[in-house]
């Protein structure tokens, strides 16, 4: 076989720096063995390592605890970043393009500052709606 | 009957170290390790045996424990080497090593592979183990033995080519 070209006449070179006799050593120290009794894990010990575990894991719970009631966010909340956002005048708005502005319903009569990301029903005018109605064919109910 | 059982099991602490010990070796890479592994492989089969239920050959179930052991031995050094913070090559630098030593480079390439490729490679290489019985012992398919022992020879001969002397 070409690929054991360069693996040929090693096999038997290999691994020779065992001691002399080195198998029929282990073969009576394997006989000696197990004629002992096998090694049984001593209780105290695992108790010792269940304990040590159980502690490790109280530690890291504490450790998590501690980060999450004592470190502050050190981000803004969403909310609170876009209520202080100024809202845009008249001027600043776009018109759109049929020319008309795009605060005809002057939104700032209706929205309030603070609540600019909720508009409830209670905002809208019910002129404003009534007008909105019957420019809109496609609501002919 | 005890001594019946002892007998025969001292025959197959004979016919099966020199066999085992390639294995062992091939995966463990230094004697001391081996011997510790082939060892521990041999007192396990003693107190197993009645777990051994003859599906398999004899040889293949001894080759499934040493291969068992050896990764257990080889896991336990990781976690002393990432506890102790020491370096793997650095523990086997070997002043012994002569490159021109035929057998010495063949272990250098070893070293090379990987766990599963040195164990494979040691079966069928040193130990002439048909595929199937490779196979069996480490609950592979013969498919993955094959591939496993071809990218191993590759890897060796590489080493080989590159490193003649």
């Amino acid at each position: 076989m070409k690929e054991f070209e360069h693996l040929k006449g090693k096999k038997t070179k290999v691994f020779n720096d065992l001691p002399k006799g080195y198998f029929k050593a282990l073969k009576q120290e394997v006989m000696e063995k197990i004629d002992q009794p096998l090694e049984e894990e001593n209780p105290l010990r695992r108790k010792r390592l269940l304990m040590a575990a159980a502690a490790l894991v109280i530690l890291m719970l504490g450790i998590g605890a501690a980060l999450i009631y004592f470190i502050e966010p050190s981000q803004p909340q969403y909310a609170d970043k876009h209520s202080e956002a100024p809202l845009p005048n008249e001027e600043t708005l776009v018109s759109q393009g049929n020319g008309t502005p795009i605060n005809t319903l002057m939104e700032t009569d209706h929205v309030s500052k603070s609540g600019a990301d909720t508009l409830s029903w209670d905002d809208i005018a019910t002129e404003d709606l009534l007008r909105y109605l019957l420019e809109n064919d496609d609501n002919n109910f | 009957m005890e001594d019946s059982n002892k007998n025969h099991f001292e025959a197959l602490v004979d016919e099966h170290s020199p066999a085992l010990y390639a294995q062992i070796r091939s995966m463990v890479l230094n004697h001391e390790d081996a011997n510790d592994v082939l060892q521990n492989t041999w007192l396990k089969a003693w107190h197993a045996q009645s777990g051994f239920r003859g599906e398999a050959a004899a040889a293949t179930w001894l080759y499934r424990i040493a291969y068992n052991e050896a990764l257990q031995h080889l896991r336990k050094q990781k976690v002393k080497r990432v506890f102790l913070l020491t370096n793997a090559s650095a523990e086997r630098v070997d002043g012994s090593l002569s490159t021109a030593d035929p057998g010495k480079i063949l272990e250098r390439a070893i070293e090379g592979l990987s766990v599963q490729q040195r164990a494979v490679f040691g079966m069928r290489y040193f130990n002439d183990m048909p595929i199937k019985d490779v196979a069996q012992a480490l609950r592979l398919a013969e498919g993955t033995i094959k591939a496993v022992y071809h990218k191993a020879v590759k890897k060796i001969e590489d080493y080989i080519k590159k490193n003649p002397n």
